[in-house]
Order: C-alpha cells, then sequence, then structure tokens
C-alpha cells in the first residue's frame, strides 16, 4: 500500500495526463455519453443565453437579407396556392397529422466535419428529441439535445446524419450523408445501377425514419458517376437550402409516427 | 497576473463566438486557444497546468458541440509543451523565466520551441475532426495555419505581453 502511494506520489503529473487524456478520448467516442446530452452541447443553459444575446446584435446586421428571404418565401407560397387551387390538388403534406413550430437559428456551424446548430426553442415550447427540422426550403436536419430553453440540432452537413429518401421520379428508396467536403452538395447513397437516374431529379423525404413526413425536398441530382466498383451510383445531390444563410426553422411533429415509434419499439 | 488573466479570458471568447465559425481562404484557420496554451506559465510537472488546459479545452467544447475535441488537444499540448520547453530552453534557464514568450527567449529560440508545438495543435485537430491528415487540403491545412497563428501570437505579444527585458534596459 505504501509503495502505491509513493509510486502515485512520484508520478501524479503523468497519472493525471493519462486520466485526462483517456476521460477527453471517451467524451469524443463516446456520442451517446449522459451528461453530453444533458449539460456539454451548445443548447445548454450557459452558451443557450449567449448564444441568443450574440444572434440578437448580430441579426440586426442581416435584416436586409432576411426581408428578401421571407419576400421570396411569400411569393413562393402564393404561387403554390393558386398552383393548387386551379388543379384541385391534395396537398402534398397532410397538415392534420403534421405540426409546425418556428424556431430562430441562434448558432450554425459549418467549416467542421460534425455540424451543429442552435435554436432559441427548448423543452418549455415542445420540442423533444428526434423532431425533424425543416425550413422553406427544404430539410435542415434533426433534435439532437434539448434543454429548456434550446436546442441542438445535428445537420445535414454532419458525416455521422444519415436521412432515408427517396428519388421523386423514380421512386427509388434511397439515403443521404454528407462526406464532409462541400457544405453545399451531399453523397446519394444504395440507389442501384438498374434505376435509370438522370440530373436534375429530385430527392425528397421518405418518411420511413419516422423523422419527417413524406415528399420534403432535400436537393437535386447534379452529378452521377456509374464507374464504381460497387453495384450502386456514386451520386452528388445539390442541396436546396444553403446553410450558409439559414435564419428561420420549422420543427416538424409528425403525429402518426409517435404511434409508429412505440409500436416498433415492441419487442 | 491580473491583466494576463483578462487577456487570455477576451481570447478565449474570441475563439468561441468569432473565430471558430471562420475558415480563410478555406486553408486558415486563427485560434487564440493555442495562444494560451502556449503562453499560459509555465511550472514543471505541474497537475494545475494540466487542468486549466482540459477545462479550457471542454469550455471551448461546450459552445462548438465538439465534446472531447478540444479538452483532448489542449492537455496533449500542455503536456507536450512542458516536455518541449525542457528539451529546449533547458531546466536551468526555464526556472529563471516569467514566461515562454518572444521577449524572454528571442525570435529563433521562440520558434523553435513554438510552431512544431502548433504544427501538433492543427494536427491533432484535423485527425480528432476528420480522422485523416494525409489528405493534400488537411496538409495545408495545417501548415498555413500554423504558420499565419505564429504570426499572429508574435504580433499579440509585441502588443500585449510586457517584455521584462525592455522594462529592466529602462
Amino acid at each position: 500500500m505504501r509503495s502505491l502511494l509513493k509510486f502515485i506520489s512520484r508520478y501524479n503529473y503523468s497519472i493525471t495526463f493519462f486520466f485526462l487524456l483517456i476521460f477527453s478520448f471517451f467524451l469524443v467516442l463516446n456520442e451517446s455519453f449522459i451528461l453530453r446530452s444533458f449539460y456539454f452541447n451548445s443548447s445548454n443553459y450557459i452558451s443557450g443565453n449567449f448564444y441568443r444575446v450574440q444572434n440578437g446584435i448580430l441579426s440586426y446586421f442581416s435584416l436586409e437579407k432576411k426581408n428578401t428571404i421571407l419576400i421570396n418565401e411569400n411569393l413562393e407560397l402564393i404561387n403554390r396556392i393558386k398552383k393548387l387551387e386551379s388543379d384541385y390538388r391534395s396537398v402534398i403534406i397532410d397538415t392534420s397529422t403534421v405540426g409546425f413550430l418556428s424556431a430562430q437559428v441562434i448558432n450554425n456551424s459549418l467549416n467542421k466535419s460534425k455540424n451543429y446548430i442552435t435554436i432559441d426553442k427548448g423543452f418549455k415550447d415542445g420540442v423533444r428529441e428526434n423532431l425533424g427540422v425543416i425550413s422553406s426550403n427544404g430539410v435542415i436536419g434533426k433534435v439532437k439535445y434539448v434543454s429548456d430553453n434550446f436546442s441542438t440540432i445535428i445537420s445535414l452537413l454532419n458525416t455521422s446524419f444519415y436521412l432515408s429518401t427517396l428519388v421523386d421520379e423514380t421512386k427509388t428508396l434511397s439515403s443521404i450523408n454528407w462526406d464532409g467536403k462541400n457544405p453545399r452538395e451531399v453523397k446519394l447513397l444504395y440507389v442501384p445501377k438498374h434505376v435509370p437516374l438522370e440530373i436534375g431529379y429530385s430527392v425528397i423525404t421518405s418518411s420511413f425514419d419516422s423523422i419527417f413526413p413524406k415528399g420534403i425536398e432535400v436537393g437535386k441530382i447534379s452529378s452521377i458517376n456509374e464507374d464504381t466498383n460497387s453495384n450502386f451510383y456514386d451520386v452528388d445531390i445539390l442541396l436546396s437550402e444553403d446553410f450558409y444563410s439559414i435564419y428561420n426553422v420549422y420543427l416538424v411533429k409528425s403525429f402518426p409516427f409517435e404511434e409508429k415509434i412505440k409500436l416498433e419499439s415492441i419487442d | 497576473m491580473k491583466n494576463k488573466i483578462l487577456i487570455f479570458i477576451v481570447l478565449l471568447f474570441i475563439q468561441v463566438f468569432v473565430l471558430n465559425k471562420i475558415i480563410f481562404f478555406s486553408f486558415l484557420v486563427l485560434s487564440p486557444l493555442i495562444f494560451i496554451l502556449l503562453l499560459y506559465s509555465y511550472k514543471k510537472d505541474s497537475i494545475e497546468n494540466l487542468l486549466v488546459a482540459f477545462f479550457i479545452g471542454l469550455f471551448v467544447d461546450m459552445f462548438n458541440d465538439s465534446l472531447g475535441v478540444y479538452s483532448m488537444t489542449s492537455i496533449i499540448i500542455v503536456y507536450f509543451r512542458n516536455l518541449w520547453a525542457l528539451k529546449i530552453i533547458g531546466e536551468e534557464k526555464i526556472d529563471e523565466l516569467n514566461d515562454i514568450s518572444v521577449h524572454e527567449l528571442g525570435n529563433i529560440q521562440y520558434f523553435i520551441f513554438s510552431f512544431p508545438i502548433m504544427l501538433v495543435y492543427f494536427s491533432l485537430l484535423v485527425i480528432l475532426e476528420s480522422s485523416s491528415i494525409f489528405i493534400l487540403d488537411n496538409v495545408l491545412f495545417i501548415l498555413f495555419s500554423s504558420v499565419l497563428n505564429y504570426l499572429f501570437m508574435l504580433l499579440f505579444q509585441y502588443l500585449f505581453l510586457e517584455s521584462k527585458l525592455r522594462d529592466e534596459w529602462r
């Protein structure tokens, strides 16, 4: 015992170093670490409030850009209503089963391989983990961590995020994932080579992941590479949303999906 | 000492709220965190050094949603810095120094001391963030960012850190 204490007191510096090293390595590897989801993310009380203050100041400088975006959004909505009225078509998303909650982006990282977005809505506003997040242009990500007043969203520009999608024209089930390179493009995965694909085809959400309702736009095919050794295409998707200018987002509450998740979780 | 702590706090806030989100010309990142880790007082085998580095890194991680990346990088850098300082400066001389700064070491010795640490710092960030440094983009990122940060650190020291030698001369 005495020799152990002697050893510890002699090498306490190196022991502390290796302890901290192993602990931080554990933090890097373990994404579902409980402390991470409760405290050490940008939706916690301290960082969330800092980002809110920062955003409150900086948002004044981008009012003109926001106005332009809102005007364009309004125009697009008016056009869509007119088209739906004239065609007597049913709406793409059945609003009786889907609820939306608007939120403001207060922090958005873009220069890492695992990017996150922080919004100013939290548990008190009805936000829960795994809610889908969209903008007027398309899919943004899903809620990862929730505190009382803030939430952290795992962005589409995060290499560990996979989204279940459909190629709209061919109805081919697929997935998308970001390869960490170009923030305007993601990869379309698992589309077999026998499916006829063309540049410009739309990629939409499939609803199979129980996060997004079917039909929300993700992007359009921008390049197709057939010269791969696998049975699948190498396809790039140009995202419909520019992640450099996201100010407002909508959280999607898909009511039937909660029932679906419960049903699927029964052994 | 109080002034130094205040400057470090300001640097930390600049890192977290401004520079974390900016990449200049796709290859350059300015990271004041490395200034703090390099300029923080040297003490031989100091657990305090390690703990301060860990908690500063954890603070950056918390705002950056990168839990573990900066805390791990910070403790490795401080551990390496303390070993490297002994090797480059020598045990006898290092005890006489107030800070490990360009004022105390001179330009050449300071370059030999700090530039390899910069390279290690950005290499660790690249490894932990993107898993591979053997891509041209990542190699350029490490080199250019190290050079930029080294130059800014010199500028920072000439502007904000007092030179004890200059004071003695007066």
